[in-house]
C-alpha cells in the first residue's frame, strides 16, 4: 500500500524534476538482476506519477482495493538482525527437522 | 464309561475364545487370552497367534498416538517371531515417543536397514540435531562417531553465534567436516552469519542446504521471511510458534511489532470492514499514522459506513473528497451510470468553491481528465453523447492522444467522415505521431489521394526510415499517382512517379512497377523499351506464368488500356492449356492477396480473364486436405462470384453423390452472390440442410461463415420488419388453442405442407396481408416475394415444430 511518492522517496509536492532524479536514484540502487520486484514496483511508481497530469490524474482516480496483509508487512520489513538464544535456534531445528522426517517416513511406508 | 467324545478340555476352550477374539480384532482381549494360555504351555503356533495380536493392538495404539505403550507391543511381537522390529514404522514411532537412545544404540542396523531406502543420512542428521539439546542421546553415540566427535564444536559455534561471538563462530564451523552430520546446520548457521552483513546473500547462502536435507523445509521459510522486505504477513502467522519466534528475530522485531502479528493471526480471512478498521487503528503506532489514514480512507469506498469512525479518529473530510469517495464506491460496485453522475457533481462543486482551490487553477484539466474517466467506465460502445463529451474534454485539454483515438475509431463506421475530421485534428497537434501518420496514410489512400498518402509515407519515413509499410504505400502511392497520370494521358509525368517508385525499391522485388513502365512505353512505341521493362518485371516474378500473368493483367486493367501491344502481349508467360500445379497457384493466390483495395476491380478483371487457367489449376489442389479453401474465401471476399462458382463445380467433378459440405457452401455463396435471400424455396431447404451437416461435422471454419452470411439476413430482416407490440397484445391469438405437440411428427410435417402449398399459390399482394395479419408483423419495405415466402416457412416451421430435415425426408418418402 505504499504510494508511488513512498516507493520513490520523495515529498507529494516534488516536481518533474525532483521525481525523475528519486526514480533514476532509486533503479541504480535497485538493478532488475538483484531484485526483479523491486524494480518493477519502482518503475511502475514513476510511470504513474511522473508528471504533473499523471500526478493530477493519480490523486483523483487512484483506487487501490485495501489490503491488510499488505500493510503489516510494510510496517514489518526486516531491520536489524537480532541474534536467538541457542536455545530457541536448536529447538526450532528439532521440531521443524523431525516434522519433515517423519513426512518422509509416513510417505516411505506409503510407497 | 464308554466314551467316544472327549468333553472339550478348558484349553480347548480358552483357545477357541482367543481366537475368536483375534478374528473379530479384538486384539486387547485376544493378547489376555493368549498370554493365559502360554503360561500353561509354550506352543509356537499360540506364539505367533499372540505376535499377531500384538501387531494389530500396536496399530490400534498408533492411531490413538499412544507410541510407546506401542513400541513395548511392537517388540514383544517381534521377540514372539524371532524377526527384526526394525522397519520405518518402528523408526518413526520411536521418534514419536522421544526414545531417541534406542535409535542411537542400533544406529549401525538403523543405518543399513535405511540405506536403501535414501534415509539414513536424514536420519543421522536427525539424531545430531537432536543430541545438540540432548547429552543423555549424545553419550550413547561411540566416541568415535562422528556425532559424538562434531557435536561439541557445533554447539559451540551456536553459542558464539547467538552471543554475537560471529568469528568464533566462523572458526568453529570450519572444523565441521564436509562428511559431518551436521554439514547442512553448519551451511544453515553460516548463512544466518551472513545475514548480517548482507540478507540477500546470506539467504542466497541457504540455496546450499542439500534438497534431501530435514532442515530443507526450515530454510525455505527462511529465505521467503526473512528477506529485506519483511515477512508475508498471511504465511508467517500459519508458521509454527517457534519458527514465528526464530523470523522475529532475523528480522530484528520488537514488542510492537510481535504484537501486531499476534493480532493479526487473531483475524480470520473474511472478517468484516470493521474489524479492518479496528485493527488498524489499534494498531496504528506500529502500522504507522498516515498509512493508517491512507488505509481507512481506501476502505471508506467499500465501508462508507466507517465515516463516523473515521472522522472521529482523523478529523472531518471535505465535502468535495466525500463525493470523490463516494464516487470511486459507485465505481467499485460496478455502477458506472452512477459513477459518471457523481462524477459530474464533483465538478459542479470543484467550481463552485472559491479560487484559492488549488484544483480551480488547474480546473480544465480536472473537468476534461473526469470526462475521459467517465468515457472509459462506460466500456466499449461508446454512445454519440459519450463521443461529444470526449470531444469536449479535448477543447478543454487538447494533448491527449487515447481521446484522439478513441474518437477516431469511435466515429469510423457511423460517421466516417467525422473520423476524418478528428484524424485531421490529431496530426494538428501531434504532427509526428507515427500512430496517426500511418492511419491518415491508410485513410487517404482508401480515398486514392495518392499523393497526400505519400506524404503521409514520407513523413513516416523521415522519422523510421525502417517502417516497411510506410516504404510500401510511398511506392504504390506514386504508382497510383502514375496510372492517374497517364489515364489523364501525362504519360512522362507517369514515367517520373514509376521512377520514384523504383527509387524506395533499392532491391528490386517489386514487379509492378516494371510492367506499368513497359505498358506506359508500349503505349508510347518504344516497343523495344517496353519489352525490356516487363521482361524484368517477368524476372522478379521469378519465371512463375501465373504469377507474371497475374500481375501484367492487373496493370493493364487498371490503366484500362483498350488496345494492347501484340508484342508485349506475345511476352505473355501462359502458354495456351498450361496446366498450373500447385505450387503456382499458391503462388498465385499469394499474390493476388497483394494488390491495393485501389485495383480491386482491376485484379477481378484480369482473375476473370485468367479464370480457365485458375480453375483448371484447382484440379491440383487436394481436396481432402482443404488446400481449395483459401481460394474459395479469397474470391468470395473479392465478389469474383462466377469463377468462385465454376472453381467449386471443377473441384467437385469428382463427387458422384454429395459435394464436401464447405465447397458445397461456397458454391452456393456464389450463386446466389453473397445474398441469401436471393434463394428460392427449394434452394433455401438445400441450404438449411447443408447448414445442419456442417454443425454435425463440427467444421468451425464453415460455420463461422455460415454464421455470417445468416447474420446478415437477420440483421436485414430485422431491419424490415417494425414490431407493433399493442395490436401483438390485443390481437387475438387462435395459436394459442393449438398445441402442436398433440399431433405426431408426420402429421404436422403434413400441416407443413399443405400450408406452404397454400402459401404458394397466393399472389404476393395476398401474401403480404398474410404476413401482416397472422405473423403480426409490419413490413416497412418491399420485399420480394422469395423473401417474404421464407419468412412466412421460419414462422410455419416454428409453428408445427418440425424441421427442414423432417420436411426433406417426407417429401422424399413421397
Amino acid at each position: 500500500m505504499k504510494t508511488p511518492f513512498e516507493i520513490l522517496g520523495i515529498e507529494e509536492d516534488a516536481d518533474d524534476q525532483a521525481i525523475k532524479k528519486a526514480y533514476l536514484r532509486k533503479v541504480r540502487e535497485n538493478p532488475p538482476e538483484r531484485d526483479g520486484a523491486a524494480f518493477q514496483a519502482i518503475r511502475k511508481a514513476y510511470e504513474t506519477i511522473q508528471t504533473a497530469r499523471h500526478r493530477l490524474k493519480y490523486r483523483l482516480f487512484h483506487y487501490e482495493s485495501p489490503d491488510l496483509s499488505a500493510l503489516v508487512a510494510e510496517a514489518l520489513s526486516a531491520d536489524s538482525v537480532q541474534h536467538p538464544d541457542q536455545k530457541t535456534l536448536t529447538a526450532t531445528l528439532s521440531e521443524a527437522a523431525l516434522e519433515q522426517l517423519l513426512h518422509r517416513l509416513t510417505q516411505n511406508h506409503a510407497a | 464309561m464308554n466314551n467316544f467324545l472327549r468333553p472339550a478340555s478348558k484349553v480347548d476352550q480358552q483357545t477357541t475364545k482367543a481366537r475368536e477374539c483375534l478374528a473379530k480384532k479384538q486384539y486387547r482381549e485376544a493378547i489376555n487370552a493368549y498370554k493365559e494360555l502360554l503360561k500353561s504351555s509354550p506352543d509356537q503356533t499360540l506364539q505367533r497367534e499372540l505376535a499377531e495380536a500384538y501387531r494389530g493392538r500396536v496399530h490400534e495404539l498408533v492411531l490413538k498416538g499412544m507410541y510407546p505403550e506401542a513400541l513395548v507391543l511392537w517388540e514383544n511381537q517381534a521377540r514372539l517371531t524371532g524377526e527384526s522390529p526394525w522397519n520405518t514404522d518402528y523408526v518413526s514411532w520411536l521418534f514419536k515417543a522421544g526414545q531417541y537412545t534406542k535409535l542411537a544404540d542400533q544406529v549401525d542396523t538403523l543405518t543399513a536397514m535405511l540405506e536403501p531406502l535414501g534415509l539414513a543420512r536424514p536420519v543421522l542428521e536427525m539424531l545430531a540435531i537432536l543430541a545438540l539439546d540432548d547429552s543423555k542421546l549424545l553419550a550413547r553415540f561411540a566416541p568415535g562417531h562422528a556425532i559424538a566427535r562434531h557435536q561439541p564444536i557445533m554447539l559451540e559455534a551456536f553459542k558464539a553465534y547467538s552471543s554475537g561471538q560471529s568469528g568464533t563462530a566462523e572458526s568453529c564451523l570450519q572444523q565441521i567436516p564436509s562428511r559431518s552430520p551436521y554439514r547442512e546446520v553448519r551451511t544453515l548457521l553460516k548463512g544466518l552469519l551472513l545475514l548480517e552483513q548482507d540478507r540477500a546473500a546470506g539467504l542466497d547462502f541457504l540455496d546450499g542446504i542439500a534438497s534431501d536435507s530435514v532442515i530443507r523445509p526450515l530454510a525455505e521459510h527462511l529465505k521467503q521471511q526473512a528477506t529485506a522486505r519483511g515477512v508475508d504477513a498471511q504465511t508467517y502467522v500459519m508458521l509454527p510458534g517457534k519458527l514465528q519466534t526464530l523470523i522475529g528475530k532475523l528480522n530484528g522485531y520488537g514488542k510492537q511489532q510481535l504484537d501486531l502479528l499476534r493480532s493479526f493471526r487473531k483475524l480470520s480471512p473474511d472478517c468484516p470492514d470493521r474489524a479492518l478498521f479496528e485493527f488498524a487503528l489499534t494498531h496504528r503506532q506500529a502500522l504507522g499514522e498516515a498509512v493508517v489514514y491512507r488505509f481507512c480512507k481506501m476502505l471508506l469506498v467499500d465501508y462508507p459506513e466507517g465515516l463516523k469512525l473515521f472522522e472521529r479518529n482523523f478529523g472531518g473530510l471535505p465535502e468535495l473528497e466525500l463525493i470523490r469517495l463516494q464516487a470511486l464506491m459507485d465505481e467499485s460496485r460496478g455502477n458506472g451510470a452512477d459513477a459518471a453522475n457523481t462524477w459530474r457533481e464533483y465538478l459542479l462543486r470543484l467550481k463552485a468553491l472559491p479560487d484559492r482551490s488549488d484544483d480551480q487553477a488547474n480546473l480544465k484539466q480536472v473537468e476534461a481528465f473526469v470526462f475521459r474517466h467517465c468515457f472509459e467506465l462506460a466500456g466499449e460502445s461508446p454512445t454519440p453523447g459519450l463521443l461529444k463529451m470526449l470531444a469536449r474534454s479535448l477543447e478543454l485539454d487538447p494533448e491527449d492522444r487515447q481521446s484522439f483515438i478513441h474518437l477516431i475509431e469511435g466515429y469510423q463506421v457511423s460517421d466516417p467522415g467525422e473520423s476524418q475530421v478528428w484524424l485531421t485534428k490529431a496530426l494538428q497537434v501531434f504532427p509526428r505521431d507515427l500512430d496517426f501518420l500511418t492511419r491518415a496514410m491508410y485513410a487517404a489512400a482508401e480515398r486514392e489521394a495518392f499523393k497526400k498518402a505519400a506524404s503521409y509515407a514520407r513523413t513516416i519515413l523521415d522519422i523510421d526510415s525502417l517502417n516497411t509499410v510506410a516504404r510500401l504505400f510511398l511506392t504504390e502511392a506514386h504508382l497510383g499517382h502514375a496510372r492517374k497520370q497517364f489515364k489523364a494521358g501525362r504519360p512522362d509525368l507517369a514515367l517520373q512517379e514509376i521512377s520514384k517508385a523504383q527509387d524506395l525499391d533499392t532491391n528490386e522485388r517489386n514487379s509492378q512497377p516494371f510492367y506499368l513502365q513497359g505498358i506506359i512505353l508500349g503505349r508510347s512505341r518504344q516497343v523495344e523499351a517496353s519489352i525490356t521493362q516487363i521482361s524484368k518485371g517477368f524476372a522478379i516474378d521469378q519465371q512463375n506464368p501465373l504469377v507474371a500473368q497475374l500481375g501484367y493483367l492487373v496493370e493493364i486493367n487498371s490503366l484500362g488500356v483498350s488496345k494492347r501491344s501484340k508484342e508485349t502481349d506475345a511476352l505473355s508467360p501462359c502458354p495456351p492449356k498450361y496446366q498450373p500445379s500447385r505450387d503456382d497457384m499458391n503462388r498465385l493466390l499469394e499474390k493476388a492477396r497483394r494488390v491495393p483495395k485501389a485495383q480491386a476491380a482491376a485484379l477481378l478483371k484480369a482473375l476473370h480473364t485468367m479464370s480457365s487457367l485458375i480453375v483448371r489449376g484447382g484440379s491440383s489442389l487436394d481436396v481432402s486436405e482443404g488446400e481449395y479453401r483459401g481460394w474459395c474465401g479469397f474470391l468470395l471476399d473479392l465478389a469474383a462470384y462466377d469463377l468462385l462458382n465454376r472453381f467449386c463445380r471443377n473441384l467437385c467433378k469428382g463427387y458422384r453423390f454429395q459435394w464436401p459440405p464447405l465447397l458445397a457452401l461456397y458454391s452456393t455463396l456464389a450463386r446466389c452472390e453473397g445474398d441469401l435471400t436471393q434463394l428460392g424455396m427449394i434452394e433455401g431447404m438445400q441450404f438449411n440442410i447443408l447448414r445442419m451437416q456442417i454443425q454435425s461435422e463440427g467444421d468451425q471454419e464453415a460455420l463461422k461463415l455460415v454464421n455470417r452470411y445468416v447474420g446478415r439476413v437477420v440483421a436485414e430482416v430485422h431491419s424490415l420488419m417494425q414490431e407493433d407490440d399493442e395490436e401483438e397484445d390485443e390481437e387475438e391469438d387462435d395459436d394459442e388453442s393449438f398445441d402442436p405437440l398433440e399431433y405426431d411428427r408426420e402429421d404436422r410435417v403434413e400441416f407443413f405442407l399443405e400450408d406452404m402449398n397454400e402459401i404458394s399459390e397466393m399472389t404476393d399482394k395476398e401474401l403480404k396481408a398474410y404476413i401482416n395479419d397472422t405473423l403480426g408483423k409490419k413490413l416497412r419495405r418491399n420485399l420480394n416475394r422469395d423473401q417474404m415466402i421464407d419468412m412466412v416457412m421460419d414462422y410455419l416451421l416454428q409453428r408445427y415444430k418440425v424441421t427442414m430435415r423432417d420436411v426433406r425426408n417426407a417429401m422424399d418418402s413421397t
